[in-house]
C-alpha cells in the first residue's frame, strides 16, 4: 500500500541532542556550496601549484639520500634545489640535511601559504556572500530558529562551511603536502626534525579560515541580493593591499624608512602572511642559512614584517570576532523581524 | 493530561503597538483552531508559544513547559509550518526535508528515510528531486508541511497552511491535517479562513486586535451561539407561537408546521422554572423523518439577510466571500435550495444533529406562516445553560398548545456565527 494511502505514521526513533547542530549546518552548506563547479575548478586549480612544491620535496629526498651523498652534484634534483635556494644554501643542505631540514621546510611551506591567498581571497568570494544572505531572501531563518538551533549554531555552521572551503585551499594542501614530504624523506628522523611544521601551519591556516571567513560571512549578512558581494569582496582586499603599499611608499618618501612599520596592518594580505611567517618561525629558521646565502638573507629582509606580528593575529582575531558579533545580531534581527 | 496551551497574560508588544494583550486561555490536546482575521495576533501568538518571540509580559506554556524557560527543549516537540514562502535555497524537496529532520535531531540515515515517507504522504512523490524554490507555490506548502511533521513532533503549528493552494490542493491539505489529528499529533491551525478551521479543529481560540473574544470545544461555543431548532409539529402554529413565547423561546415559521425556534433575544422567560413537558417519544423508523441535512436548509432559510452578512463581515474584518457559506446551492430534502451557507460536514468532528430529544409525536395542529420577526441565526450568543433547558420549554410549550411535535432536531450553528457572536458581544463589550 502506498504511504499517501496509509496516511500519517509516527516515528519509533529517537532524537539526538544538539550539541553539533553546527556541524549538520555546516555538512549541508558545504554540500550545497560544493554543487557550484566555478567553486569545485577554483578548489581543483588551487591545488595545482602543489605538484610543484611535490616536485621539490621529492628532489629533496633524492638529494638527501645518504647513499647518493657525493654523487648528486649533477643532477636535475639538485639543479632544482639550486634553483630554489642558492648553491651556498643547497650545499650546506645537501652537506648537513639535518641541520638545515627545519630551515627547508619552514621556508618552503611558508612559500606555499603564501601563494594560497589568493586562491582564499577567490573562493570566500564565490563561497561567502550566498551563505546568509540567501537564507535571509528564502525567508529560511524562521525555519531555523523554529527547531533547536541557537544563533550560535547558526553562526558556527555557516562560518563552518567558509572555513571548510578556505581549508580546501590551505590546510588540505599543507597536509598532503607534508604527508609526501615525509614520505619522500630517506629516513624517519625527517619527522622529528620538522615535526613543528604541520602544527604550526594548521594554525596559520585556522586563523585565515577566521580571519577570512568571519568577515565575509558579516558582509553575507548585511544584505539579501549578494550578486556583487564576490567583487566586493575581492575589492576589499586587493584595495587594502594596494593602500598598504601606497602608504608605505608615500611615508618612505616622505619620512625614510622610519615610520612605515605599521603600513602592513592596512593590508588584509600582509596580516595573514605576518602571522603565517611567525607561526612557521620562518624568521628564526632562517637566521643561519642567512649567514650562508645571500639568497636567504633576501628572504629575510623581504618576507619579515616590520611591525610586530602579534598586532596582524590581534587585528584579525579582533575583526573576526566583530564580524560575528554583526552576523548575530543581524541574524536575530531577521528572524525577528521575520516573526513579526 | 498537560494542557496543549496555557497562556497567563501574555502580551506582546511591537514599540508602541500591542500585538496580543493579557491573553489567558487552557486549551486541551488535539485540533485547536486560531481564529481571526488578518492582524488580529494569530502568528504573533504562534510565534510566541514557539519561543520565536520573547513576550512583553505574561506567560506562555507549551505541552506543560514554560516557552521562555525551554524554548530549545520545546522545539524538539514541535513543527512549524511559517506562513511566509521560504524555503532553503538550492536543496530538492528531499533534501529540504532530510535536512530539516537532522536539524531537529534525527540521525542522517532515519532523517533521509523519513523525508521520502513524509513527501509520499504529501503527494510529492513524483517531485521530491526537483528543486524547492523552483516548485509552484502548492508544491513548496506541501514541501512545509512535510519539514514540519518529518521529525514527528507532538504538536504541529500550522500558520495558514492553504495559503496559495488550489482548491483541490487546499483539500488535500486538509485532509493531511485531519490525518495528523487522527494519529495523535496535536495541531495548532492558525487561520483567518472559517471554513479550514472549521473542518479540521474541535477547539477554536478566536483572536481579534490582540485580544481572546472566545475560546473552547467548537461543538461548544456553536450550541451557544444560538442557531436554534428545527420544529415540525402538526397543530395550532399560533397557540405554540403563543405558548413558546410564554416560555422565552421564539418561533420563527419557515413554512406550514415548520419553524426554527431559539431561546429570545432578551427574556426573563428564560431564567424563570422551566415547567414539566411530556417526555418526547423517539420516532424510531419513521418514514416521514426528513434526512439530516434538512435541518440546515431551514437554517439557510433562516439566516441573516446578504446585507447583515456583509455588515458582520465588515464588522469583523473577515472576507465576505470567505467562510463556511461560499459554496451554497445545495438542494435539500424537501427540494429547496440553499442560498447561504453551505457548511460541509466535518468529518471528524462530533455531529451536533439528532443527540437532542426529536422526532417525537405529541399532538396534531394547524399550518402557519413564516414569523415576522425570523432573528438571526448568527449573532446571538447564549448561556449554556439557557440553551439546555430549551427542548424542555419547546415540549412543554406544544404541550400547551395541544401540538404535536413531528419533529426536533438542532441546527448547527456555523463556525462564522460563532465568529460573528463574539465580535459582536466583544463590541458591545
Amino acid at each position: 500500500m502506498a504511504i499517501a494511502e496509509r496516511g500519517y505514521r509516527r516515528w519509533e526513533g529517537r532524537l539526538r541532542g544538539r550539541a553539533l547542530r553546527w556541524w549538520i549546518i555546516a555538512r549541508w552548506g558545504v554540500r550545497l556550496s560544493g554543487q557550484s563547479k566555478w567553486l569545485r575548478r577554483l578548489v581543483l586549480a588551487a591545488w595545482l601549484p602543489l605538484l610543484y612544491w611535490v616536485l621539490a620535496f621529492f628532489a629533496i629526498g633524492q638529494v638527501t639520500d645518504p647513499e647518493t651523498i657525493g654523487a648528486v652534484e649533477d643532477t636535475w634534483q639538485f639543479a632544482l634545489l639550486k634553483a630554489q635556494f642558492g648553491g651556498a644554501l643547497a650545499d650546506a643542505f645537501v652537506r648537513d640535511p639535518a641541520s638545515f631540514r627545519p630551515t627547508i621546510w619552514a621556508t618552503l611551506f611558508y612559500f606555499y601559504l603564501y601563494t594560497t591567498q589568493v586562491w582564499v581571497m577567490l573562493v570566500t568570494a564565490v563561497v561567502g556572500p550566498r551563505l546568509i544572505s540567501a537564507d535571509l531572501s528564502a525567508h529560511a531563518l524562521g525555519l531555523y530558529f523554529a527547531r533547536p538551533i541557537t544563533r550560535l549554531d547558526y553562526v558556527a555552521g555557516k562560518l563552518g562551511v567558509v572555513a571548510f572551503w578556505i581549508g580546501a585551499v590551505t590546510l588540505g594542501p599543507v597536509t598532503a603536502l607534508y604527508g609526501l614530504s615525509i614520505l619522500f624523506s630517506p629516513s624517519l628522523e625527517a619527522l622529528s626534525q620538522t615535526i613543528f611544521v604541520w602544527p604550526r601551519a594548521a594554525g596559520a591556516c585556522a586563523v585565515v579560515m577566521v580571519g577570512a571567513g568571519a568577515p565575509v560571512l558579516a558582509l553575507s549578512s548585511l544584505t539579501r541580493n549578494p550578486r556583487f558581494l564576490g567583487f566586493a569582496w575581492a575589492g576589499l582586499w586587493v584595495l587594502s593591499h594596494v593602500a598598504s603599499t601606497v602608504l608605505s611608499l608615500a611615508i618612505f618618501r616622505i619620512g625614510g624608512a622610519e615610520g612605515r612599520d605599521w603600513t602592513g596592518l592596512v593590508s588584509f594580505f600582509r596580516n595573514l602572511l605576518a602571522v603565517a611567517f611567525r607561526f612557521l618561525e620562518v624568521e628564526t629558521k632562517l637566521a643561519p642559512a642567512a649567514r650562508l646565502s645571500h639568497r636567504a638573507s633576501r628572504w629575510m629582509e623581504r618576507y619579515s614584517y616590520e611591525h610586530d606580528w602579534r598586532w596582524s593575529l590581534c587585528l584579525l582575531l579582533v575583526g573576526a570576532a566583530l564580524s560575528l558579533w554583526v552576523v548575530a545580531r543581524r541574524v536575530g534581527r531577521a528572524a525577528e523581524e521575520g516573526a513579526q | 493530561m498537560t494542557p496543549l496551551i496555557e497562556l497567563s497574560g501574555l502580551t506582546k508588544d511591537f514599540g508602541a503597538f500591542r500585538a496580543l494583550d493579557g491573553l489567558d486561555a487552557r486549551l486541551p490536546r488535539g485540533s485547536v483552531g486560531l481564529l481571526g482575521p488578518n492582524g488580529a495576533g494569530k502568528s504573533t501568538l504562534v510565534k510566541c508559544l514557539l519561543g520565536l518571540l520573547r513576550p512583553s509580559a505574561g506567560r506562555a506554556r507549551l505541552l506543560g513547559e514554560d516557552v521562555a524557560r525551554r524554548p530549545l527543549a520545546l522545539r524538539r516537540r514541535v513543527g512549524y509550518l511559517p506562513e511566509v514562502d521560504c524555503h532553503l535555497p538550492g536543496l530538492s524537496a528531499v533534501e529540504f526535508v532530510a535536512y530539516a529532520g537532522e536539524l531537529s535531531g534525527m540521525p542522517p540515515r532515519d532523517a533521509m528515510t523519513r523525508a521520502h515517507e513524509m513527501l509520499d504522504l504529501v503527494g510529492l512523490a513524483d517531485e521530491r528531486y526537483r528543486p524547492v524554490h523552483a516548485a509552484s507555490t502548492g508544491t513548496r506548502q506541501r514541501v512545509k508541511f512535510a519539514q514540519a511533521i518529518v521529525h514527528d513532533p507532538e504538536v504541529v503549528f500550522l500558520d495558514e497552511p492553504t495559503n496559495g493552494l488550489d482548491p483541490r490542493g487546499r483539500e488535500q491539505m486538509l485532509a493531511l491535517v485531519a490525518g495528523l489529528a487522527r494519529a495523535g499529533v496535536s495541531v495548532v491551525y492558525s487561520s483567518h479562513l472559517l471554513a479550514d478551521v472549521e473542518r479540521v479543529c474541535s477547539e477554536v481560540l478566536i483572536l481579534r486586535e490582540g485580544r481572546i473574544i472566545a475560546a473552547g470545544p467548537l461543538e461548544e461555543l456553536r450550541a451557544r451561539t444560538g442557531a436554534g431548532w428545527e420544529l415540525r409539529t402538526r397543530g395550532d402554529e399560533e397557540a405554540l407561537r403563543r405558548e413558546l413565547r410564554a416560555r422565552g423561546i421564539d418561533y420563527a415559521a419557515l413554512g406550514p408546521g415548520r419553524g426554527v425556534v431559539r431561546p429570545a433575544r432578551s427574556s426573563a422567560a428564560l431564567d424563570e422554572p422551566v415547567p414539566s413537558a411530556p417526555e418526547p417519544v423517539p420516532a424510531a423508523g419513521n418514514p416521514d423523518a426528513p434526512a439530516v441535512a434538512d435541518p440546515r436548509s431551514a437554517a439557510r432559510e433562516d439566516a441573516a439577510s446578504p446585507v447583515d452578512r456583509a455588515a458582520a463581515s465588515e464588522s469583523t474584518g473577515l472576507p465576505a466571500g470567505e467562510g463556511p457559506q461560499g459554496e451554497g446551492g445545495a438542494p435539500t430534502a424537501d427540494g429547496d435550495e440553499a442560498t447561504t451557507r453551505d457548511v460541509p460536514s466535518p468529518p471528524d468532528a462530533p455531529s451536533g444533529g439528532g443527540a437532542l430529544p426529536g422526532d417525537a409525536g405529541v399532538r396534531s395542529g394547524e399550518s402557519a406562516r413564516p414569523g415576522p420577526d425570523g432573528n438571526s441565526a448568527g449573532g446571538e450568543a447564549f448561556s449554556a445553560q439557557a440553551v439546555a433547558t430549551v427542548p424542555r420549554r419547546v415540549f412543554a410549550a406544544a404541550a400547551a398548545a395541544g401540538c404535536e411535535v413531528r419533529r426536533f432536531v438542532p441546527l448547527r450553528s456555523s463556525l462564522e456565527d460563532v465568529f460573528v457572536a463574539a465580535v459582536r458581544a466583544q463590541e458591545e463589550r
